[in-house]
């Protein structure tokens, strides 16, 4: 009788756990629902299969980067390299420009020619050949990052390479036999920054003191509206061989890659092109050298994108730091017909994420809903993207939003470089692509996280909130997600079927050409502008353009220099999803005499070569 | 012994109840506002990772009931979930705008405003929300009308009223969503007119910025900012009205007087934009013959090509463009050389200064000079004069 009470004592836990199993039970029924791609009764969302494939060996591409490392762990070792789509020859199909970097001095290998660019030309039936040496462009140099606008307006694409130890300027000129070759026209140009690649031994180059010039992006814009292209440069750090290896960096006992925080920042480069083929540096007086009265210079910029935030009509530039706070620079009058840039990156919330400086890589810019612009910057590993959300075009507030459009928590793991908008299912919304990599080849003993190889990440925008998805394998193939240390990365469409192919660059590695093989039935409609060299820059770098089709409104911004150290294709892509027709495209053309142009009728699934028209 | 008993079964009872709560959640009954965000991290890097919309269709009824919720995070949340539903969810909040309680319109209309385009079905809804009591519930109706891309009369009409409101949010916010309107709100135009008039700078520097930047007919109230006493505000029309060019014709009025602006840069805008819309600019020529005489040469040689596509003037304009052949600026000189190309045959008498460009230290002002040469030199000679 004393233990009358026990069955209630008994019975209650067990009926408490009865209803705890059968909570379990609906929730796992719940997460079995949710594969492949919903979850909690949501609506499934249907990532679109679009599988992409390596076509590298079938393409003929046979592009290696060599980073020149011999053990000592210089930090421009890791940090390259680049990538570039461009028409170099006017036949409409885009080639590919890759940057290589080169041995240190005192170890080169003599068995191999020495590293140089390398230029593919498109020959339009799948294949690419090889014309590095015709075009000029055999050039052995501490590659880092490309560029590609026409400075000189003559119709024919230019090329700037950043480097260590001094960038080059590579002009588009006609070749004896009637093609296209590039020449080295740096110094007439005044662009390649202080200093130069040292001419000295191994063992001097080492004990080297005075610091290399070390650029990384760099993006053509019109910054002035005179109708020539300007330049902007990114300089990462102050950096000297000797600096570099006076601090013995270590990880799991062995020495690595140094932190950018254990160097000196430096300022950009601004450089006002002042016709002739002349550039003269302004960036004193244009207002973006950002320096700290104790610390100096504040940048350690890895990436640029430089973009009309405001919709004044005048290009504003942002700049991905490394480890310092991130540069928002405002294109202000300067009350006499001049511009000059005013940074506001702290007060308008781009400069810091959670209170403090991000390592920031890759960055790109575009409308990724509706009239609803954002920019994306890649960051180091354990820090999620930032997704900067342009809440307000006048004021220029951001705000980040990479955990509520769902990209935050896919991508905090991963160590990000490339980043940029693309709309790889042809749906009329803009996609994202991150090419990752780490930069220490022993970071898997050190953290169990992290592999220095590491894959893509693509994300699908859904149209809804979050407005981004992490795409797997079963829906764009495992060519796409297959491990590469990543760096720069660029898009174009190589084969003319509207869908955009990738080209991922890997640190001391090969290649990689991925073809889309697009498949989703949505139409399509390419844009090449070309401005008329008088108004506007004949590649109408800054032009903005507004498709109207099937009842969405979609706007683009011809832009240079997106990603990390990349450039990827200057003609624009529309998905239309099923949209048949185009309403209506209006054209604002760069530069402050330019006007807009208003076209219609335009046929969908080609592309068109627009020429600026007007007075 | 009882009482012992008593304090035992009472133990049992409420063990029980706690892990009955938490099995089958106490909040049972009362919507369930938290995300329930799915992250797979299959791989370090998250490449299987998902992150999926959480809220559909069905939850609108719960997310409706929460929006009027005591509590204020409640409200957030709820409409925070209906936002992510999207569509669906517009009749929901539309309804909500008519709600007594203020709080609840607030919510429904800043919601709205938040969903952007997919919010288009409650443009009518927002329209009336435009008239409401409360001033905020106006505010967030007017930026929502402009975040949805709605282009109804009805909206554009509700807008124009909006933009007298004596609240300077509102009139602010009315306005931009007028302007991104587009052509549709042509008719509310005059209301913005009255707005450039008597807002303080800050709303009026906003209002011309999406003004410089609207696809519409613009040139009048562009005119009218280009008299305006700040000079950023001038500056920004100047260079809206320059890019409209020919389309910048309502303007005429306002430009003549803006070549007499303190600021030469908006003088020169102001030659250039006349030059744009040439032989409707007609009425500008005096004001144009008097701007040959101003103190900066960029001013100068816009005036004078504007005479030339006006009227066809050479004999006034020459003489002014190849002055400016000598001036040490290159970008001037190359104009000017450009100009004088285009006038042609008329320009003979600036031959001489063409040719000594031909050694320029530019060599695109080189080109450009031997270019303007052959131009000149061309033979089928043009009347020096216009006919009138």
């Amino acid at each position: 009788m004393r233990y009358h009470w026990l069955p209630i004592l008994v019975i209650f836990p067990v009926l408490a756990a009865a209803g705890l199993a059968v909570r379990a039970w609906f929730a796992g029924a719940s997460v079995d629902n949710s594969e492949p791609a919903a979850s909690g009764g949501a609506p499934p969302v249907l990532i679109p299969t679009v599988r992409f494939t390596d076509i590298t060996q079938a393409a003929g591409i046979r592009f290696r980067h060599t980073n020149g490392a011999f053990g000592k762990k210089l930090l421009p070792e890791t940090m390259g390299p680049g990538v570039a789509f461009l028409d170099y020859d006017g036949d409409g199909r885009q080639d590919i420009l890759f940057v290589n970097s080169c041995f240190w001095p005192g170890h080169e290998d003599r068995r191999h020619p020495a590293p140089a660019l390398a230029l593919y030309r498109n020959k339009g039936d799948g294949t690419f050949e090889d014309v590095t040496a015709s075009a000029g462009l055999a050039v052995t140099l501490y590659g880092m990052g490309v560029t590609v606008g026409d400075y000189d307006n003559d119709g024919w694409p230019d090329v700037f390479i950043t480097a260590v130890g001094g960038n080059r300027l590579f002009h588009n000129e006609s070749s004896l036999h009637g093609g296209r070759r590039f020449v080295d026209v740096t110094a007439t140009a005044g662009v390649g920054g202080p200093g130069g690649w040292p001419a000295m031994t191994g063992s001097d180059f080492l004990k080297q003191e005075a610091p290399l010039n070390f650029s990384s992006s760099a993006a053509f814009l019109d910054y002035d509206g005179d109708g020539r292209l300007d330049l902007f440069v990114c300089n990462y750090v102050r950096w000297s061989p000797a600096f570099d290896l006076s601090h013995d960096y270590q990880a799991a006992g062995v020495r690595t890659y140094g932190q950018p925080r254990g160097f000196e920042g430096v300022h950009c480069f601004l450089y006002r092109n002042l016709g002739s083929g002349r550039f003269e540096d302004v960036s004193g007086r244009a207002g973006i050298r950002v320096a700290e009265p104790a610390s100096g210079p504040v940048g350690k910029a890895l990436g640029v994108i430089a973009c009309d935030l405001d919709d004044d009509g005048w290009p504003d530039i942002i700049v991905a730091n490394d480890g310092a706070r991130n540069f928002l620079f405002h294109n202000e009058s300067d009350g006499q017909g001049g511009r000059r840039f005013v940074e506001i990156g702290v007060a308008k919330g781009v400069a810091y994420a959670d209170g403090g400086a991000r390592a920031g890589m890759g960055i790109d810019w575009g409308e990724y809903r509706p009239g609803h612009g954002a920019v994306v910057i890649g960051n180091f590993a354990d820090e999620p993207d930032t997704f900067l959300h342009l809440d307000d075009a006048y004021e220029l507030w951001f705000s980040d939003v990479a955990a509520t459009e769902g990209i935050a928590a896919p991508s905090r793991a991963a160590l990000k470089f490339g980043v940029f908008f693309f709309d790889y299912d042809l749906d009329g919304r803009q996609d994202l692509l991150t090419c990752n990599g780490h930069l220490a080849s022993e970071i898997s003993k050190v953290q169990a996280n992290q592999t220095y190889a590491q894959p893509v990440q693509l994300f699908w925008n859904t149209g809804a909130r979050p407005a981004y998805v992490a795409v797997q394998v079963a829906q764009a193939g495992g060519d796409l997600f297959r491990p590469l240390v990543g760096r720069g990365c660029a898009y174009a469409d190589i084969n003319g079927d509207g869908y955009l192919d990738l080209v991922l660059m890997e640190n001391g590695g090969p290649a990689r050409l991925l073809r889309n093989e697009g498949g989703t039935g949505n139409n399509w409609i390419r844009l090449a502008l070309e401005g008329d060299g008088e108004n506007s820059n004949r590649s109408a770098i800054g032009a903005q353009v507004t498709v109207d089709a099937g009842g969405l409104v979609q706007r683009r911004e011809v832009l240079s220099g997106r990603g990390y150290l990349s450039q990827c294709e200057l003609p624009l892509t529309f998905g239309l999803g099923r949209a048949a027709t185009v309403d209506r495209i209006t054209i604002r053309w760069p530069g402050r005499n330019a006007g807009k142009q208003v076209l219609t009728g335009l046929e969908v699934n080609r592309v068109h070569v627009i020429r600026q028209t007007g007075e | 012994m009882r009482k012992r008993r008593l304090v035992w079964s009472g133990v049992a009872v409420l063990i029980g109840l706690l892990f009955i709560s938490i099995a089958f959640d106490w909040r049972v009954g009362r919507p369930r506002l938290l995300s329930n965000v799915s992250v797979n991290d299959s791989t370090p890097f998250g490449q299987a990772a998902h992150s999926l919309p959480e809220r559909a269709p069905e939850d609108i009824p719960a997310l409706h009931t929460a929006l009027h919720d005591q509590d204020p995070h409640v409200r957030d949340e709820a409409a925070a979930g209906l936002v992510e539903v999207g569509a669906p969810a517009v009749p929901a909040l539309s309804s909500s705008l008519a709600n007594p309680d203020v709080r609840i319109r607030r919510a429904a209309a800043h919601a709205l405003w938040q969903m952007g385009l997919e919010g288009k079905a409650a443009a009518s809804a927002l329209s009336t929300g435009l008239k409401d009591a409360d001033a905020e519930v106006r505010r967030w109706s007017a930026a929502a009308l402009g975040a949805i891309g709605v282009r109804t009369e009805e909206a554009a009409r509700a807008l124009g009223e909006a933009v007298r409101d004596k609240n300077p949010d509102v009139r602010r916010n009315a306005a931009e969503a007028l302007l991104k309107m587009g052509p549709a709100a042509e008719a509310a135009l005059p209301a913005l007119s009255e707005t450039l008039e008597r807002e303080d700078l800050h709303v009026r520097r906003r209002i011309v910025h999406f003004l410089s930047r609207y696809d519409g007919p613009a040139a009048s109230l562009l005119g009218k900012a280009l008299a305006d006493e700040d000079s950023g505000i001038r500056m920004t029309a100047a260079e809206a009205l320059a890019r409209l060019g020919p389309d910048a014709k309502e303007a005429v009025s306002a430009l003549r007087k803006a070549l007499a602006d303190p600021n030469a840069y908006i003088r020169e805008r102001a030659a250039h934009t006349l030059k744009r819309i040439g032989p409707g600019a007609r009425s500008a020529v005096p004001d144009l013959l008097g701007a040959l005489r101003d103190s900066h040469v960029e001013v100068r040689v816009q005036a004078g090509l504007a005479l030339w596509k006006i009227v066809r003037r050479s004999k006034e304009v020459v003489p002014v463009l190849a002055a400016a052949l000598a001036d040490p600026d290159a970008d001037v000189r190359r104009l000017a050389v450009k100009a004088l190309g285009t006038i042609g045959p008329p320009a003979g008498a600036a031959a001489p200064a063409l040719r000594a460009l031909l050694r320029d230290k530019e060599s695109d002002v080189q080109r450009s000079a031997a270019a303007a040469l052959t131009e000149i030199h061309a033979a089928s000679a043009q009347p020096d004069e216009a006919p009138d």
